[in-house]
């Protein structure tokens, strides 16, 4: 009886699973059928490997007919990289063929064109005007000890909105340049104000405004650099268009464009802040360093295919006007790598302050945000594009694969600039700290990927951007759990901090003192996550970022000191990492904090010899019925023994969301908080007892 | 003149028959068709389109039946944190909705998109998508294999390996439109 019942279950059980295995080879028929019908290649575990291989042959050949794209010739510079094609340009017609092939290739593979570009004059000069000069002679005295700006690079100086030089505090309020005397703290009063034409003037074609987006302070200037918009007057158009002018009729498009460039001021400070010289430069400033007397300027500006097509006579180069005087740059200075958005220029300006001369190097390609610049040479990276235009079904999906990062680097001899090598790596860097050059060795790491696909790498390329060695291509070297992106990275000489995130934060830290082989020293998972990290001494590493819950949901932010102990090593042979420090700024119920440190490093004021640590901090606190909002810098007493202990909130009361304490300084043993509208001093040791507060405005 | 033409209407005929040709050209087994492939001129019928072809052109005709199926290629906005791109729906592995948001889901991102799942089943139900839940709409040109369980489920693994799974409701259209 039980020998039948087995039997018929075992036959029920066959029938089911046959059933089921028609039905499954049976649906997979029809799927390869349909699929057929639909012209779509898929890599079935039933598809005949030979007849892939069969149909792809007359594919792969029109694929690598297109992809190597005749008609543009390579190598202008010795490019050692196989990966990176350089398209030597000599004319006008270079750049549109060059402009064409990609607009077709964006075509067929999907990806976003731009529209339709109108051509706008540049700016014809209009210079800034002193306004509100109260002193007679110049102050001269001087702090002994005064905040710098927290630099990536020691000696390589970047741009901010507040500066100092231990007398005077260089701020940007309202569109003006407001030169504060600072010290002594009794004596804080507004020295002179630089007005800058914030108005939008409009003069026939065009509208023109400018706006200073940062300032440079050394021993002999002040460096202003000043954002310039020109913007098409779509109502003289308009007009135009009433009076019924055909030609002007035509010319007007469903686009609204204008065109950004930069100009540098130069104030001369032992002549009163008198200016001394002018620096107009074609672009929109992505990036910008101060090396000794040398300025850079990394710009990128759209080219104007459509007017140029139309009218075969025009030229649109770079152009950049040195106190008046205009030089343009050649078509044989252009520089195309091969692969990326040529829809503008990326121009790297060098300036020599002293001696007025601005030297220019010009790439064809426009999708670089993000530089690094050590004290020899400038970095900057593009995104690639792959292309396989309608083959791309047939081979692979082109939105399938990784995203490619182009480097170029740029060699520095004074203000001399020139492109020395190409490389290209996987993925994409999150910031500058992504970015490092060692030994002659540049580091970078990079994030890819969405979900479960996230790959975070490090890479090490040689002098020539060729790749040594790199980090997070396997699943065995994988850095970050699955998922989880990487957040931010420091590198400090042989060694690189990295923290990924997404529930918790793993902070690792990798040895690169063989390129070759980099190795991973130790780790530590917390919760929350730093987005910015530094290095305090050898052992000990300071992080800023959020806190979070388990769930990885933030909770606030967070200050950490993480002790690095490369002596004690566990049985893993890792070493012993732990975060000894800890300080959270919750958000508590329904009020939240937010701080620009957390994506800003030149907002943190910080200096171990003095034991302070401060940044601006915005919050808003309800009471359960009403919503407040304040902002003001917060400060702490920081040593490694004793960690964070808050010293004040120094607030301006002012409680607008546009008014904001934006950035606190120290000069001697005073703090001095800066707000749109007012600068406050107080002594470092009790900031919330104010010596003396001033009103920016007029 | 454009190409554009709803999907399930094109059909091709190879004759005579070669399997190996019928191979390379990847040509579904079809009763009812509009083009006539055909090495031999003498075997044009009057009543279709007839494509006459030398074997050695094999790989132009198979780019033209490219041409032909795909028509007009088909664009997508959608967004994520790195901005916005537009895709070409073909690629594109399935759609799904999670609450009132709708994603595109490609081979390793996904797309927010502000079109509303039965918009985009409407409208790309010409290219073959189909709709296997309230939540998903699967492009089964991106379907790398049909699993059916013992009961009436139905996983399908994608292209990119997640499984969406056929409801039960939406079987009996699944089946339907995997008959030619």
């Amino acid at each position: 009886m039980f020998k039948e019942i087995l039997i018929g279950l075992l036959a029920v059980i066959s029938i089911l699973y046959f059933i089921k295995l028609f039905r499954e080879s049976r649906f997979n028929f029809l799927l390869r059928n349909k699929q057929k019908q639909m012209r779509v290649i898929n890599t079935n575990v039933n598809f005949k490997r030979g007849t892939l291989v069969k149909a792809l042959v007359p594919a792969m050949t029109i694929a690598l007919v297109l992809l190597a794209n005749p008609g543009v010739e390579y190598n202008k510079f010795s490019n050692t990289n196989p990966n990176v094609k350089i398209a030597e340009i000599n004319s006008k017609s270079d750049i549109m063929s060059i402009y064409k092939d990609f607009q077709e290739n964006i075509k067929n593979d999907g990806y976003f064109g731009r529209g339709v570009i109108l051509e706008v004059e540049k700016e014809t000069e209009a210079l800034p005007e002193m306004t509100l000069d109260n002193s007679e002679s110049m102050p001269t005295e001087k702090a002994d000890d005064y905040s710098e700006t927290n630099l990536q690079v020691v000696g390589v100086d970047e741009i901010d909105n507040v500066k100092t030089d231990g007398t005077f505090i260089y701020s940007i309020s309202d569109g003006k340049v407001v030169i504060t005397q600072a010290y002594p703290a009794e004596e804080l009063s507004v020295y002179k104000s630089i007005k800058y034409n914030l108005e939008e003037e409009c003069v026939e074609e065009n509208c023109y405004s400018e706006y200073p987006s940062g300032m440079y302070v050394d021993e002999d200037y002040l460096i202003v650099v000043v954002n310039k918009n020109t913007r098409v007057n779509w109502k003289y158009y308009e007009e135009k268009k009433e009076n019924e002018d055909d030609s002007v009729r035509n010319m007007i498009m469903p686009y609204w464009y204008g065109s950004s460039d930069t100009a540098v001021y130069v104030y001369d400070k032992e002549d009163n802040f008198e200016l001394v010289s002018t620096f107009e430069l074609s672009g929109n400033m992505i990036g910008t360093r101060k090396i000794g007397d040398n300025l850079f300027i990394i710009t990128n500006e759209y080219v104007n295919y459509q007017a140029m097509e139309e009218d075969e006579n025009l030229d649109v180069l770079p152009t950049y006007n040195i106190d008046g005087e205009e030089y343009t740059c050649g078509y044989e200075d252009l520089i195309y790598i091969e692969g990326t958005d040529p829809y503008g220029f990326t121009n790297i300006y060098g300036i020599d302050l002293d001696k007025s001369d601005v030297d220019l190097e010009t790439i064809l390609g426009s999708s670089s945000h993000n530089i690094y610049v050590s004290s020899s040479n400038i970095y900057t990276i593009d995104h690639r594009y792959h292309f396989f235009g309608r083959l791309e079904g047939l081979i692979t999906d082109a939105s399938e694969n990784e995203e490619l990062t182009t480097i170029s680097k740029f060699s520095l001899n004074d203000h001399e600039v020139e492109l020395t090598a190409t490389g290209e790596v996987k993925g994409y860097p999150l910031n500058q700290f992504s970015m490092d050059e060692y030994k002659n060795n540049f580091r970078i790491t990079t994030t890819t990927g969405w979900g479960e696909n996230v790959l975070n790498r490090l890479y090490i390329l040689d002098e020539d951007l060729t790749e040594i060695s790199v980090v997070g291509e396997t699943k065995e070297d994988k850095i970050g759990k699955p998922e989880e992106r990487l957040q931010s990275t420091r590198f400090v000489g042989d060694i690189v901090y990295l923290v990924t995130f997404e529930r918790t934060d793993p902070f690792y830290v990798f040895d690169l003192s063989d390129p070759q082989e980099p190795k991973k020293l130790g780790e530590l998972e917390i919760t929350g996550f730093s987005s910015y990290i530094q290095q305090i001494d050898k052992n000990h590493v300071l992080g800023i970022g959020f806190e979070a819950d388990d769930d990885g949901r933030t909770t606030g932010l967070k200050l950490s000191v993480y002790e690095i102990d490369y002596d004690t090593v566990d049985e893993l042979g890792l070493i012993k990492v732990e975060e000894i420090h800890k300080e959270v700024i919750g958000n508590g119920e329904g009020s939240w904090n937010w701080a620009s440190v957390t994506y800003n490093h030149k907002d943190l004021m910080f200096n171990l010899n003095k034991g302070i640590l401060g940044f601006p901090l915005s919050q808003t606190i309800t009471d359960g019925k009403l919503w407040r909002h304040q902002s003001g810098f917060l400060l702490y007493d920081f040593s490694l023994e004793d960690g964070f202990k808050q010293i004040g909130y120094a607030t301006h009361g002012v409680e607008d969301y546009n008014d904001y304490v934006y950035k606190g300084l120290y000069l001697d043993h005073n703090l001095y908080t800066i707000s749109n509208h007012k600068i406050a001093v107080s002594p470092l040791d009790d900031v919330e007892n104010f010596i003396k507060i001033i009103e920016l405005v007029e | 003149m454009s190409l554009s033409i709803e999907m399930g209407w094109i059909m091709f005929k190879l004759k005579p028959s070669n399997k190996n040709l019928e191979e390379m050209l990847r040509l579904p087994k079809v009763s009812n068709y509009d083009y006539l492939l055909t090495t031999d001129k003498d075997l044009v019928e009057d009543d279709k389109i007839n494509i006459v072809f030398k074997e050695a052109q094999t790989h132009k005709i198979n780019r033209l039946l490219d041409l032909i199926v795909n028509g007009e290629e088909v664009f997508l906005v959608g967004h994520n944190e790195r901005g916005q791109k537009r895709v070409e729906v073909r690629s594109i592995q399935y759609v799904e909705t999670f609450g009132d948001d709708v994603y595109l889901v490609m081979k390793d991102y996904r797309l927010l998109t502000k079109n509303k799942l039965y918009q985009l089943e409407k409208e790309l139900n010409d290219i073959d998508f189909i709709r296997v839940s309230k939540s998903h709409l699967v492009n089964i040109g991106k379907i790398r294999y049909i699993k059916p369980a013992i009961n009436s489920r139905i996983e399908l693994i994608m292209n990119n390996d997640d499984i969406v799974e056929v409801k039960r409701t939406y079987l009996k259209d699944f089946k339907e439109t995997l008959k030619i």
